[in-house]
């Protein structure tokens, strides 16, 4: 296998082997050979976090999207009384940059884990994630997260609906000042929320602030779901690589509970980005609870695969021989497990370990 | 190594003057030079001085750790950053201006020139007036007074340019201080660092 993945581009020896991971633990490809109507799309537009999508019609004049998300498809192609469904996707979705506006096709790689009982699907799942960055790169961080703290202490303290979504804004940017100016009247309420979104780094202290901040039974529940994931990331070898930063809160008309972000050193937004989103299920009429992550592995491209320093292993400058001779000559060469670039010339544009003059 | 992007300018020269006085001094800043990019290998600091609209590009992009940004430029540009700290200078206002006497009859688009098409479009998006943007670059104030406009939205920091003009605010929109931001990335693998520096700016974030 190494012979022939060796030829392999960083991007597709990264899918094989995490699709090779996500088989090893029970996962089936989803292949997303249809496309789906632009409505699911668009009731779900703040899942997705896409200001719009390709659209064309169909033979029979229905409106339909470009794939920019593989989540809601296979939610929406999820049986409501299938117990447990453990799928992966490797696919290429279609979404416009923000800043450029300007449409982008960027392959895609994740996981859904539906249904399935206890804790044991966030367990997984996060470990899942925990495997997928460390084969990404060793320099990583998996910040982790329980969506439902920042809003239950918000709940608690009787926090009018209409500064909730600020709120929740500034925890996500770790804007403590606004915290402050939003919350300044409410004093209890602004200190906890303030130590909520800047925790500790040391998730052992961070497990301790959060169980000081959430005093009541639900709050508890929340940080013991928190301090279970850690003990799983511990276990699997991933302590030191895990953070808990409840600045990560996902749209919370979709996703409830655990919730992840991985970085890698260098790169600079989240490249995988996971949770549970046990309210888009229901929102889709599914009975079961699920969680999944997505990894842009396109957007790693460019940063993974680094310089090359040849093109080539050899360059074989033909001159005025045959093409029969040259592929002869090519042949041999290949046979030996070189790359080779067969030009008439040698301009000096290619680099090469060794060039060769028939 | 910390790389740290200053907005070129006399709030970057202000804030280098503070973090030179924490431990993070590179000499060379204070030379008369035409440099934009500015190592001290001894101290981990690498410091780059950009356009102070494109301070959160650079941050957002992973170009710098953390800079140092207007809020009027967040709140235009929305960078998916980390917002840390206001650090209480720079203080400016953003609002919208006109001729003096000027008095919006209400009839038709109301013509906005600016260089923060977003912020207008929000504010006058709040208070239900259809509006024209017009986006400009610079030299807002010429706008109203050419005719380019029927007023502008632009920052004010004492009203100077303005009177200077022949103009006057009609209303504030949102007040703006210059504000820390750290990259997301950079954060979790940098936070050390990054918490020296917040605590040493003079409030630590905590």
């Amino acid at each position: 296998m190494e012979n022939v993945t060796s030829f392999l581009q960083w991007e597709d020896k990264i899918s094989i082997e995490l699709q090779r991971l996500y088989e090893l633990y029970g996962y089936d490809r989803y292949r997303m050979e249809k496309f789906e109507p632009y409505d699911m799309y668009m009731e779900n537009k703040r899942f997705i976090n896409a200001s719009s999508v390709i659209t064309f019609y169909d033979a029979d004049g229905k409106l339909m999207a470009l794939k920019p998300d593989v989540t809601l498809s296979v939610v929406k192609n999820t049986n409501p009384d299938e117990k447990m469904k453990k799928v992966y996707y490797l696919e290429n979705v279609f979404r416009m940059d923000g800043r450029t506006r300007e449409y982008r096709e960027l392959k895609q790689i994740g996981l859904e884990f539906i249904g399935g009982d206890g804790f044991y699907p966030e367990a997984e799942a996060v470990t899942m994630a925990a495997k997928s960055m460390a084969a990404i790169s060793g320099d990583f961080v998996l910040c982790i997260s329980n969506c439902d703290i920042v809003p239950h202490i918000l709940e608690q303290y009787d926090v009018p609906a209409e500064v909730r979504e600020d709120i929740l804004t500034s925890v996500r940017h770790k804007n403590l000042h606004r915290l402050a100016e939003l919350l300044g009247e409410n004093t209890q309420c602004c200190d906890l929320i303030k130590k909520a979104a800047v925790l500790p780094e040391d998730p052992e202290r961070a497990l301790e602030t959060l169980g000081e901040i959430c005093s009541d039974r639900a709050g508890q529940e929340c940080v013991s779901e928190l301090r279970q994931v850690w003990d799983v990331l511990k276990s699997e070898g991933f302590g030191d690589k895990t953070v808990i930063d409840l600045s990560i809160i996902n749209e919370t008309g979709y996703y409830n509970g655990i919730a992840f972000h991985g970085y890698i050193s260098g790169q600079p937004g989240a490249v995988l980005s996971g949770g549970r989103y046990d309210s888009l299920m229901a929102k889709m009429g599914k009975s079961q609870r699920a969680l999944g992550f997505a990894i842009y592995i396109g957007s790693l491209y460019g940063h993974m695969q680094g310089e090359r320093e040849y093109d080539c292993d050899v360059l074989l400058v033909y001159g005025e021989a045959g093409p029969e001779a040259v592929l002869r000559r090519v042949g041999e060469l290949t046979a030996e497990g070189r790359t080779v670039l067969a030009v008439e010339r040698d301009c000096g544009e290619y680099r090469a370990k060794e060039k060769i003059s028939l | 190594m910390i790389n740290i992007a200053l907005p070129k300018g006399r709030l970057g020269d202000s804030v280098y003057k503070s973090l030179e006085a924490i431990g993070y001094e590179c000499p060379e800043m204070n030379e008369d030079n035409r440099k934009l990019i500015f190592e001290n290998e001894e101290k981990g600091v690498k410091y780059i001085l950009v356009k102070p609209s494109d301070v959160a590009v650079y941050v957002e992009h992973g170009a710098a750790d953390i800079g140092i940004v207007g809020y009027d430029v967040i709140k235009e540009n929305e960078p998916d950053v980390f917002e840390l700290l206001d650090l209480d200078i720079g203080k400016c206002s953003m609002a919208v201006a006109a001729p003096k006497g000027f008095e919006d009859t209400g009839r038709g688009p109301l013509r906005v020139a600016t260089k923060y098409p977003h912020i207008a479009k929000e504010y006058y998006m709040s208070i239900n007036r259809q509006i024209e943007i017009i986006t400009l670059h610079g030299s807002i104030e010429l706008a109203p007074i050419v005719g380019l406009s029927d007023v502008i939205v632009d920052i004010v920091e004492t009203g100077a340019t303005l009177r200077e003009n022949g103009l006057e605010v009609c209303s504030y929109i949102v007040k703006s201080s210059a504000r820390v931001i750290a990259n997301k990335s950079s954060y979790h693998f940098k936070r050390d660092s990054i918490e020296k520096i917040l605590s040493g700016l003079g409030e630590k974030a905590l």
